[in-house]
């Protein structure tokens, strides 16, 4: 292997619609194990994802956060999110579980550019 | 930017789409015999979520219906294509494997594929030029 390819995980689900978020999450867990170059876009609906004080017991299923809050633990620290998609919902940096970096749309286009394989939730 | 394109690509296929209720396995299907004809090799395909329906040998349908499942393990056999299906994913859809439940009388994997974790794939991401999703 002469290249360290760079996955890109888009992140465009609601995180309790169903569990693809939550199986996404630990595709990302296991590629950190396996000591993968990862990044991680959370588009749209996906940016609720990211919620701080979610409670995933109250309908019998994980918490999502806490599968994500796991990612800084595998050097997974490439997380972004979409700027507009935080503004059209109206949530802050402070409403969130995890440090991520707002992108714009041409700098999210350029991360998909920059990445060798990009898999969605 | 994506570096060099050689001529002739190795793709990874994951497949998340349901067998009936979507049109994702039929849909990579088509895109896999494309692919072969056109030169390319693939490497794996990789079933999960509601995707590892496909790998159900119980599943019957009418002749006039074309089956995922045959159509897949027909390309793999000619090709040599390994057709695999995530554990967990399977597991949770009550798709059992041979040597599980009791002596393999439930098993209702078809041989033609092979259980695997999510770990392969990430391999597959890190094997092939490209890795297709064919989402529901």
């Amino acid at each position: 292997m002469t290249v360290r390819k760079r996955l890109l995980l888009l992140m465009r689900q609601a995180p309790y619609a169903s569990n693809h978020p939550a199986e996404a999450a630990e595709i990302a867990l296991v590629a950190g194990a396996l000591d993968m170059p990862i990044a991680l876009l959370f588009q749209g609906p996906g940016v609720w994802q990211l919620l701080s004080g979610q409670d995933g017991s109250a309908i019998g299923t994980r918490t999502l956060a806490d599968i994500l809050a796991q990612l800084p633990d595998y050097e997974i620290t490439d997380l972004y999110v979409c700027a507009d998609s935080m503004a059209q919902f109206g949530l802050t940096a402070a409403d969130l579980t995890l440090p991520v970096r707002p992108l714009s749309i041409q700098a999210q286009r350029d991360l998909v550019a920059g990445c060798h394989v990009v898999l969605n939730d | 930017m994506q570096p060099d394109t050689p001529s002739r690509l190795t793709f990874g296929i994951a497949v998340q789409g349901a067998p009936l209720s979507s049109q994702a396995p039929a849909t990579a299907l088509r895109f896999a015999r494309a692919a072969l004809q056109a030169g390319h090799g693939i490497h794996r395909v990789f079933f999960y979520h509601d995707g590892v329906q496909v790998a159900n040998r119980l599943a019957a349908l009418p002749g006039s219906e074309a089956s995922p499942r045959d159509g897949w393990v027909e390309l793999a056999e000619h090709h040599g294509i390994e057709l695999a299906v995530c554990i967990t994913s399977c597991l949770k859809r009550g798709l059992l494997e041979g040597s599980a439940g009791d002596a393999g009388a439930t098993a209702n994997i078809h041989s033609s594929f092979v259980v695997v974790g999510l770990g392969q794939l990430a391999e597959m991401a890190l094997t092939c030029d490209r890795v297709v999703t064919f989402a529901a």
